[in-house]
């Protein structure tokens, strides 16, 4: 049994303790949210946070994360209250399939913690790792200079 | 940071009938419950004047889309039509996704044909159902029906005030309207309004439910090794070995079906995704790859060239293009070369099944539920009227998730190991059992006479048919193919000669966002450019020169219905001449590249910005784009997919390529099947022009113009002619 701290719960898994992260929250845990889409760690859908840190959870096995907290897109709202990032996203009407967005958010919102004001460059540098084929990247730079305060770029 | 203000949640899991924590089979009696009527309780509706509208006596209207939404806004335009003349607003409504079922029409969700096809359709349905509860409260209140008016719900006569759900029961026993009277468009309140997609909280939430997330009790996940070679079979493998990964509990052959949608595999079936992929990775098949596999991109290469050299099949042919190149001062040729290009949508194909006796549902990110229908009660040898097919959000598709195969894999495995299973491609699977977009090898020659005037036109476009998937299939591309960009050439020479070649294929050819349309702009827009230049003349003067007086264009692609009107096509290219501020000077390494396309009735030109540094590195500043679709629904969904179709025509442009060695793929994720990443993202500006009244495509336009105006704009920064697709390893310097 693999014991997890997953969006604030204290939960465990009875696991292979190589299975990738990405699913054991989506077939063991039923958060559906984080999304599977290389399996290599090269195009960002799957990102959670680990200890704070954007993490790709298809190539981070469960057991390199036992114990550690762990937050999820299902973790950011609180209830009905939208997380800020969450909330730019949605006043920019950023997504179109959606289907990258829960990755693109985690890792903006791990931008956004440790630079709360970023640049085009530093938005660029954050974000190159998440990839979206509707070409939604227009809008997700604006979405994080709302959620930034500067109300859009 | 403030609160969102309550938007009204619509769960997908609800409009599907996977509620909570999922269907739940086995519990319900009757096959009756196992199809819900989406998203209602017959029981409890009491106005259903059609298939698209219904009011419960609670209040509740439900609207039902029978398009499937990919990204590109149609559950949402679809809920507009209906909303506008309905007179409800849209926050108010319960959307519920339809099965796939032909009392619905065409819900085969491709061909940019949503609004075009349903504009009049779903407004009708709306505008009757208005009508009927505008007669039932006339009724109630003893007055004539024109002096009542509806909005927002309610149906109101002077100081009164009725809500359609108060109307819902009395408007039942009226008669359905044949010719309901439709909204002045002057009138429209919600129609051409920007809006944001109905989805969009339940995505940044992440609850939002793709074929991915399917879930149901007791269901099996499975990963399915296929045939490399398309038509190869196994000869053997290591069952045993996969059989003995924790939680794998089954191994299942599938032979290749007989409508040529999925090839041989050998199934792993274990109670989570992780587990089927390992036992899967422990299979170890050894195949017979058979006899498509001699077939390697270089040779591929050499054959369409050869195929090029001789007549294809006539798709246009006006005045005499040979006679006219044989007294011609000089003929000007060049060819143009791009590969096999593949969807890298993100949501790889998923699709659930579940067999009961002779019966099957299956949820599915689908694009074609009907055919899924077919396809799979073909494969199940049951009725279609025993398969229910409920559709789900698509993680992009582009094209792709039109073909069932994915869901037949699912149901044939659902019948052999008699429990729910859920089949997932991997991104590999994906990228190496697709269905195609074509390679293709084009020929343009132009006849110029005295002072370079321009008297004839040759193109010869090569590519293999989509017929190539079909067993019965192996064909010359058909007026259909022909017509998407090859014949609908819009340039006034007065000797034309349009032909296509025959070329078989050795993988499966499929759609791919606006299809043969991107080879064949990139070649003609390419081909004008470099006209223009050779001639010595401004490209855009000499594009609009060529195009002369507006004219209605009457070619295979055409259709009388939605007339090709070269004014329009004119009117953009204009438009993104003047945004672009064509003509002006710029820095050395610098360019701008025009084009402009019709395709799916509608009308988009470009001009793309790039810089190219002396090391040959491109980056594309910006795009202006001007696009024509007739009358806008939702102007922020156009400028959405304007903004997709550059980062798709420019991913494609810069990477898109996919090889073949000995007939199987060779490439199998991002990293050597690259797209553009944020950083590359041009700015894009675009202008909506709205010409006419019926709406055309705009899910496609945009993607044809892109490829051709950033190689025009990389020639006019650096004098390198790109022919060949893609950019990655040309030297640019």
């Amino acid at each position: 049994m693999i014991t997890l701290l997953v969006n604030g719960e204290r939960l465990t898994v009875d696991a292979d303790p190589a299975m990738p992260l990405l699913w054991v929250l989506r077939d063991l845990l039923n958060l559906k949210g984080t999304k599977y889409a290389c399996g290599a760690g090269l195009c960002g859908s799957c990102t959670v946070h680990v200890d704070g840190e954007p993490v790709r959870s298809c190539i981070a096995t469960v057991e390199s994360v036992a114990g550690r907290p762990v937050t999820t897109i299902e973790g950011l709202a609180n209830g009905d209250e939208l997380h800020p990032v969450q909330l730019a996203w949605f006043e920019t009407n950023t997504p179109q399939c959606g289907y990258c967005q829960p990755g693109q958010i985690l890792s903006a919102v791990a931008l956004l913690e440790r630079s709360p004001k970023p640049t085009d460059e530093e938005i660029d540098e954050a974000m190159s790792g998440n990839l979206c084929r509707c070409g939604t990247y227009l809008r997700i730079r604006e979405a994080i200079h709302r959620a930034a305060g500067g109300g859009g770029s | 940071m403030s609160a969102v203000t309550k938007v009204s949640r619509r769960s997908f899991l609800q409009t599907t009938g996977l509620a909570g924590s999922g269907l739940i089979l086995g519990v319900r009696h009757g096959w009756a419950s196992l199809i819900p009527v989406p998203g209602l309780d017959p029981e409890s509706s009491v106005f259903e004047p059609n298939v698209w509208v219904s009011i419960g006596e609670d209040g509740v209207v439900s609207l039902t889309v029978h398009r499937q939404e990919m990204g590109q806004g149609a559950r949402t335009t679809c809920c507009m039509l209906l909303s506008e003349e309905l007179e409800v607003d849209l926050e108010d409504v319960k959307v519920v996704q339809a099965l796939g079922d032909p009392k619905y029409g065409n819900q085969s969700t491709g061909g940019s044909t949503t609004v075009r096809l349903n504009w009049f359709p779903l407004r009708r349905a709306g505008a009757a159902a208005r009508e009927m509860l505008v007669e039932a409260a006339a009724r109630r209140w003893g007055v004539p029906a024109a002096d009542c008016r509806a909005e927002s719900g309610a149906v109101l006569h002077g100081s009164e005030r009725l809500t359609y759900g108060e109307l819902a029961a009395a408007a039942a026993e009226l008669p359905v309207p044949e010719d309901p009277s439709l909204k002045d468009p002057a009138d429209f309140k919600l129609i051409g309004t920007p809006q944001r997609l109905i989805d969009t909280e339940d995505m940044v939430r992440g609850d939002a439910v793709y074929g991915y997330d399917v879930d149901l009790p007791d269901l099996l996940v499975a990963s399915v090794e296929r045939s490399p070679v398309a038509k190869g079979s196994f000869l053997s493998y290591d069952a045993d070995a996969a059989r003995a990964v924790r939680d794998v509990v089954d191994v299942i052959e599938l032979e290749p079906n007989a409508t040529g949608l999925t090839n041989a595999g050998v199934a792993v079936l274990a109670t989570n995704t992780w587990a089927a992929m390992q036992g899967r990775a422990a299979l170890n098949v050894q195949w017979e790859p058979g006899p498509l596999a001699t077939e390697t991109s270089d040779q591929r290469r050499a054959e369409l060239e050869q195929i090029a050299s001789e007549p294809g099949t006539v798709g246009r042919a006006e005045g005499d293009f040979e006679a006219a190149a044989a007294s011609a001062e000089r003929i000007f040729e060049a060819t143009y070369y791009a590969p096999y290009a593949v969807h890298a949508m993100m949501e790889p194909p998923a699709a659930t099944a579940h067999v009961q006796g002779d019966r099957c549902d299956v949820w599915s990110a689908t694009q074609a539920p009907q055919w899924t229908v077919g396809e799979v009660a073909g494969a199940l040898g049951i009725p279609g009227s025993n398969v229910a097919v409920h559709v789900t959000l698509l993680g992009g598709a582009f094209g792709r998730k039109s073909k069932p195969d994915y869901a037949v894999e699912a149901a044939l495995l659902s019948q052999k190991s008699g429990r729910p299973v859920k089949v997932l491609f991997t991104r590999e699977d994906e990228i190496r059992h697709a269905f195609y977009h074509p390679e293709s090898y084009q020929v343009l020659r132009a006849a110029l006479g005295p002072g370079g005037s321009p008297t004839g036109w040759m193109h010869r476009s090569v590519f293999p048919a989509i017929g190539w998937t079909f067993p019965d299939g192996g064909a010359t591309p058909g007026g259909q193919e022909r017509g998407l960009g090859l014949t609908t050439m819009p340039y006034r020479f007065p000797n034309i000669q349009i032909e296509a070649g025959r070329v078989a294929s050795s993988v499966r050819i499929g759609w791919m966002r606006s299809v043969c349309n991107m080879f064949h702009a990139t070649a003609v827009q390419s081909f004008m450019d470099e006209l223009a230049h050779e001639l010595g003349r401004d490209p855009v003067e000499f594009h609009m020169a060529m195009l002369g007086e507006p004219r209605i264009m009457e070619v295979e692609g055409s259709d009388s219905q939605f007339p090709y009107d070269t004014g329009r096509l004119k009117a953009v290219g204009e438009a993104a001449a003047e945004m672009a501020g064509w003509g002006r000077t710029l820095p050395a390494r610098q360019g701008l590249g025009f084009a402009m396309h019709y395709s799916f009735f509608s009308y988009a030109a470009m001009v793309a910005h790039v810089s190219v540094s002396q090391a040959g590195e491109l980056t594309v500043h910006r795009v202006d784009t001007a696009v024509d679709c007739g009358p806008v629904v939702n102007p922020d969904a156009i400028e959405a997919q304007m903004q997709g179709a550059v980062a798709m025509g420019l991913s494609l442009a810069k990477f898109g390529r996919i090889s073949l060695r000995e007939g199987a793929v060779e490439q199998g994720n991002y990293h050597d099947y690259p797209v553009v990443r944020l950083p590359e993202m041009p700015r894009i500006n675009v202008r909506i022009i709205q010409t006419g009244d019926v709406p055309t495509g705009i899910g496609e336009p945009g993607v044809p113009p892109t490829m051709p105006a950033v190689l025009n704009a990389i020639f006019a920064a650096t004098g390198v002619r790109i022919r060949d697709l893609p950019l990655e390893g040309q030297d640019l310097s």
